[in-house]
């Protein structure tokens, strides 16, 4: 899992480096690159986000993959896929929308009046469709501004173990699968590279 | 106009923040399983006409164990008593079973195997091992086993068995689950950690988990609270003596010469039985709360204590205590361990089984100086009895025999696997 996690944060990471390897003179965007931060809202409270995505660009449409971590309610890392569309005469007008697999912390182990329980968390699906806007900050660099719906599944299994005299104990297990719905607002550095 | 379009931009996506976060909701859908059991009952009559050498049954949940000659003797909790032919340690033949509905400890004087059975005890004859004949019932003389929520069994008859029915229920959060046992039947959850195997009897019961140990023409038996004596002068027909309370949370009991040293919850107690029938508290070292088996010698006690299940502790460790004339035990020295339970001593070899850190061998010639020799690892050990170089080891997954003969080579001879 960590080792996936790396080698994702490398992939997105590289172009932000190469891009500042390149020439002034080109003329047209293959690549983008983007980072992220920003604040999440729902029933749960507000949590933070921040995530880092990379891929190509074609006409108005951008497609890639991205990462990073999620706050809402559990700590988790997305791994998804990133879709975008331009539009607007000077493309100052976007919608996204990121689909894909989150993970979420792995187990703890906690005690209730000293009887031992654990705790853990499975990934599932997530979400994330959204709108903003889109500010040059120069040629290459802009600044995004957005709004979006996320989704996350998220299973929580909370396991109980009770006295016994002779081992292996029995426990009690309860599975809850959550549905999370929320909103988040963010604010996004996008830098376009690789002209020809 | 150009100056008022990012604060614009920025009012219009914070809006939605404001306006939908307080209409989108989070869902949550709970399940949970749980196994209802539903006992089988059969008359007195019907049950002691059953306790004899039946054939030999696969081991399922064993409990404790008692060497006698060459055979040994394993509990089945609440079912009875697997007899095994230990003539050659290198493959040991499960050659019967005792049906012993209720049974959960014994002890052996010469030919007679005393067991409970609920709240009777029982005397067995086992001068022949592979066939066992019941000599006598002692009525009531443990006490009545209580079980959680609501379920209460029907005194008159005895419970041999349980029916099981697994169920799982799935609904929103919030809503508490109705499957609570009622006076039919028992619910378990049947989804955590190994408890809740085929065929098994629910856990949660209390009261009549005796633990007996024999000296001379006595046999003690200690329930959570008191401890209990039998006179077995005449083996055949233990008569119950006298009760003496020693307080709570009593675990386990260890004779050694004329005292008897009792494990509880909250520290270990030491009785003297000079007087047989009279047992007298001579001595006690307390500690924090934890569950602790106690072995003893001439000068040295030495005390496990470990955390969690029903142990409600935070320790795991071994205490070694020098006894000073019984009355006054004092601490030598703390050993720390991971989860430690039964534990045996030979010469100067001290096994302890460490829970899922498998079994680990000491020498112990110098009780303040104990350091490890051996650690046995990849099973999780429950109890051990060494004794004449062989080493019987109960774990989660069988019953292990070691042969200590070269204590730097420990060597495994036989297991016996369970049928978890």
């Amino acid at each position: 899992m960590r080792q996936i996690i790396q080698v994702l944060v490398l992939i997105m990471v590289i172009p932000f480096v190469a891009c500042t390897q390149e020439k002034e003179n080109s003329k047209s965007n293959h690549f983008y690159s983007l980072a992220s931060a920003g604040y999440l809202f729902g029933e749960s409270g507000v949590f933070p986000v921040a995530q880092i995505s990379s891929g190509i660009s074609f006409k108005n449409f951008k497609l890639g993959i991205g990462g990073g971590y999620d706050g809402y309610r559990y700590n988790s890392f997305p791994v998804f896929a990133d879709l975008r569309l331009d539009f607007g005469k000077r493309k100052k007008f976007f919608g996204y929308l990121n689909s894909g697999y989150h993970f979420p912390k792995g187990e703890e182990t906690f005690d209730i009046w000293s009887y031992p329980g654990t705790e853990k968390w499975e990934g599932g699906l997530y979400a994330d469709a959204g709108l903003g806007f889109r500010f040059k900050l120069g040629e290459k660099h802009n600044l995004l501004l957005s709004s979006s719906y996320n989704y996350k599944k998220v299973r929580h299994i909370k396991t109980y173990i009770f006295p016994c005299l002779v081992p292996p104990c029995p426990g009690d297990v309860y599975t809850y699968d959550y549905g999370l719905n929320y909103i988040s607002t963010r604010l996004t550095w996008e830098i376009n590279y690789l002209k020809k | 106009m150009k100056k008022l379009l990012f604060p614009f931009y920025i009012l219009v996506t914070i809006l939605p923040m404001i306006i939908f976060s307080g209409c989108i909701k989070d869902t949550c859908r709970q399940s949970r399983s749980y196994t209802m059991y539903v006992p089988v009952y059969k008359t007195n009559e019907e049950v002691r006409l059953n306790i004899k050498s039946n054939s030999a049954k696969e081991m399922e949940r064993p409990g404790k164990l008692f060497i006698k000659g060459h055979y040994i003797f394993l509990n089945e909790i609440d079912k009875g008593i697997h007899v095994i032919d230990n003539s050659n340690p290198a493959s040991p033949r499960n050659v019967s079973f005792i049906d012993i509905p209720g049974n959960v400890d014994l002890a052996v004087k010469g030919s007679i195997l005393y067991a409970d059975m609920y709240t009777d005890m029982v005397a067995l004859d086992i001068s022949d091992p592979e066939n066992v004949s019941l000599k006598k019932v002692v009525q009531g003389v443990f006490p009545y086993r209580y079980y959680d929520s609501g379920f209460a069994m029907d005194s008159s008859k005895v419970i041999v068995d349980w029916v099981t029915r697994d169920t799982t229920i799935t609904e929103d959060c919030g809503n508490s689950f109705e499957f609570w046992s009622n006076e039919n039947a028992l619910a378990f959850s049947s989804d955590a950690g190994g408890s809740n195997t085929k065929s098994s009897s629910p856990y949660g019961m209390g009261g009549s988990m005796a633990r007996f140990s024999i000296v001379q023409d006595r046999l003690y038996t200690v329930s959570d609270e008191d401890l209990t004596v039998f006179n077995i002068q005449n083996a055949i027909d233990p008569l119950y003596t006298s009760k003496v309370d020693v307080g709570w949370g009593i675990e386990t009991i260890y004779p050694f010469k004329n005292n008897l040293f009792i494990g509880s919850t909250s520290g270990m107690f030491i009785y003297d039985i000079s007087n047989a029938d009279q047992p007298k508290l001579t001595g006690k070292f307390g500690h924090v709360q934890s569950c602790d088996p106690v072995i003893a010698d001439d000068q040295y006690a030495y005390v496990t204590l470990r955390s969690g299940t029903e142990c409600q502790g935070f320790t795991n460790q071994l205490e070694v205590l020098k006894l000073n004339g019984i009355t006054d035990p004092a601490l030598v020295k703390i050993y720390t361990l991971t989860n430690p339970h039964g534990l045996s001593k030979d010469g100067d070899l001290l096994f302890i089984c460490d829970g899922s850190d498998g079994l680990k061998v000491f020498n112990a010639a110098t009780p303040s100086n104990i350091y490890l020799i051996k650690h046995l690892t990849g099973l999780t050990t429950y109890d051990v009895i060494a004794w004449n170089q062989k080493a019987i080891v109960s774990a989660s997954d069988g019953l292990y025999q070691y042969d200590y003969s070269n204590p730097n080579e420990i060597r495994l001879l036989s297991k016996i696997n369970y049928n978890r």
